[in-house]
């Protein structure tokens, strides 16, 4: 068993095999050999280590992701998420963010994808003004520059 | 003061004092109210400035702006969709990455240093292509491409009409060929690939190929124009390749960048049609479905066979064999060394009916590959309890092996032809019989070939007993299983 020690000195106790799904971890571990104290976590809270170490745990078994060299270029542009892997990440806002902080803080890659395509799927869809509304992002461009972007984006009228 | 005009009312006798002193007060009163309301626009005006203050504060601790730069552009990249250049939709750009880049600074900025996100064109007809050409004038003008060919006709066969198109599509790409880095033939398109690159000399950077060539390709007669030839000269750097119709396929000479080449339904087209395995030397993934090479071909092409010399470096396999003699493609393969091979997923359809006849060398494959690390087994009931007793009984026999993926489904299609989603697997019923035995001598071997040695099952297996298996030390793993390769031909 490992313990890990969270940026609000919250200790968990989980099984090697689960606290190896991060790579940071395996590679801690790895380093320093086997040991009682705990492996500080100073980037990750209590509440998110919890939500990660969940999925680490349902995770456990899956087998390891196939190295990415020599794969071709459509690897990406896809958003499935499995069932489990969907209600799981069912959080809000401010969790999810910190969810793919922490996982890719920790170096899990397939957690990170996970909250990277749950991001993805919540801009599809939507305009510009609905997107700045979803994620409280401020219009920082100028009416200029907002009527030089609508021009671009209707390049091919104009030929 | 319109309200004090009309209250003007002109007497012919004077104003009393009192009059003089009302309407003094009215005015004071309307004065009032012009100056509250000047004031209270002035506040709505503040109050829309703090209120975007405040939004802007927010926006500073909003989780997304905690998001660096790099997770923000994974995040485009999955969102990312293929641009259609097609007459309704090239006059405004709709997709993901084009609102993306409208909704702040950092936004725009991220997105359009990612060139990955705008570099996909799907291309339908000529409207679609004049249109990327313009786009291409304006935007992106050195950046990397990756073309999908789409047709919307669909024809059976390639009509006259549709040649100037394929001419002026040949034309562009050899216009774009020095950036021309993938190229994706979908399955409505009847053009060949030999056909699209016919006015290039050279793709240089034309890593990527997926022809789909759907079933209009396949309807096609065998002629030499239904061929899709792959001439390394012209392109030197190609690593991947896949297609749907591998039987169509035609290598002119050694092949060398190839590292990995995806075939569906690969049969030989006919004796005159070289092995493109015997000219990929650096190949290292090779996955075939519905492979159906017959031992007829095999006799006949003897020419053509593997030796030792060949796929020197080839380390995946995955194969879905397909008919009752297909299964010689295995032993084919059995004649290189296979020492550089380190997975090999294995799928049959055909279960029990080959077993007695004895055509796949499956064991004297598996006692040549002494690196395999990785083996997965599919819908071969009788191979998989093959080789479960010769790992029971053969220390030799893939002496590193440190993973197995077992999966049996054969019933499940039979369940689904017969409208019955799920059926227990007959064949394989009792997993732990037959994974008992790898505790005895095995298992210890793969502990010794890898510490995180492992055995994973299907879900699809009836694995209640699977806790068994635990308590003698083997560690199992129950995954998920991906909808099957026929499943999905099925639906």
């Amino acid at each position: 068993m490992i313990n890990l020690t969270t940026s609000d000195n919250e200790t968990f106790t989980v099984d090697k095999k689960v606290a190896e799904k991060s790579v940071l971890i395996k590679n801690m571990l790895e380093d320093v050999g086997e040991s009682d104290q705990a492996i500080p976590l100073p980037n990750v809270t209590a509440s998110v280590l919890k939500k990660v170490l969940e999925w680490c745990e349902h995770h456990k078994d899956d087998p390891a992701p196939p190295e990415n060299e020599d794969k071709d270029d459509t690897r990406k542009r896809t958003t499935d998420i499995s069932e489990w892997d969907q209600k799981f990440i069912a959080v809000d806002q401010e969790m999810l963010f910190e969810i793919i902080l922490a996982a890719n803080y920790l170096d899990i890659k397939a957690l990170l994808d996970v909250g990277c395509k749950t991001v993805a799927n919540m801009i599809k869809g939507k305009t510009p003004e609905e997107i700045r509304k979803l994620f409280n992002i401020v219009n920082d461009f100028t009416p200029e520059e907002e009527a030089q972007i609508k021009k671009e984006n209707e390049w091919a009228e104009d030929r | 003061m319109d309200m004090l005009q009309s209250l003007s009312y002109h007497w012919s006798s004077p104003l009393s004092s009192e009059e003089h002193q009302t309407v003094d007060k009215l005015h004071q009163v309307i004065n009032n109210i012009a100056a509250t309301t000047a004031k209270l626009d002035e506040l709505k005006i503040e109050r829309e400035r703090v209120d975007k203050r405040l939004f802007a504060l927010r926006a500073q601790r909003a989780p997304i702006a905690r998001v660096p730069d790099e997770i923000l552009r994974i995040i485009f990249e999955y969102g990312a969709e293929t641009t259609q250049m097609s007459e309704q939709q090239w006059r405004r750009e709709t997709t993901f990455q084009a609102r993306c880049v409208q909704v702040c600074h950092r936004w725009r900025r991220v997105a359009t240093d990612c060139t990955s996100l705008w570099t996909t064109y799907r291309i339908h007809n000529f409207e679609g292509l004049r249109a990327l050409e313009l786009l291409l004038k304006h935007r992106h003008t050195t950046c990397p491409l990756s073309i999908e060919v789409l047709q919307e006709s669909g024809h059976i066969v390639l009509c006259e009409a549709e040649r100037p198109f394929i001419e002026a599509l040949a034309y562009f790409l050899a216009s774009k060929m020095d950036r021309l880095t993938s190229l994706s033939i979908g399955s409505t398109c009847s053009h060949t690939l030999s056909q699209l690159l016919s006015h290039g000399d050279v793709f240089p950077v034309l890593r990527t190929i997926h022809c789909e060539g759907g079933d209009n390709f396949c309807r096609r007669r065998a002629t030499d124009d239904s061929v899709d030839v792959i001439d390394p000269r012209k392109l030197p750097n190609l690593t991947h390749y896949s297609s749907r119709h591998g039987d169509r396929l035609r290598v002119t000479a050694p092949a060398h960048s190839l590292l990995s080449l995806k075939l569906f339904r690969w049969g030989r087209l006919h004796n005159q049609v070289p092995s493109p395995l015997q000219d990929s030397s650096k190949l290292k993934r090779l996955e075939v479905q519905a492979l159906r090479w017959n031992v007829g071909d095999i006799d006949n092409t003897q020419a053509c066979r593997l030796t030792d010399q060949h796929l020197p470096n080839l380390e995946d396999i995955q194969l879905r064999l397909e008919g009752s003699h297909s299964t010689v493609f295995l032993n084919d393969l059995a004649l290189t060394r296979l020492l550089s091979l380190r997975s090999l997923e294995l799928a049959c359809q055909h279960a029990n009916w080959d077993a007695a006849r004895g055509d796949m060398a499956l064991l004297p494959f598996l006692r040549q590959a002494a690196n395999l690390r990785h083996l997965k087994l599919m819908l071969c009931c009788h191979h998989t309890r093959e080789v479960f007793t010769a790992l029971h009984t053969e220390v030799d026999i893939l002496p590193i092996l440190s993973e197995i993926y077992l999966e049996n489904c054969t019933d499940r299609a039979l369940g689904y032809m017969n409208n019955r989603y799920w059926h227990t697997p007959a064949a394989l019923y009792d997993i732990v019989d037959v994974l008992k035995p790898l505790a005895d001598t095995r298992w210890k071997l793969m502990q010794q070939a890898s510490p995180s040695a492992m055995v994973f099952l299907s879900h699809s297996l009836p694995a209640g007993r699977v806790d068994e298996l635990r308590q003698l030390g083997i560690v199992v793993g129950l995954v998920d299983t991906p909808r099957m390769w026929w499943w999905a031909q099925v639906l």
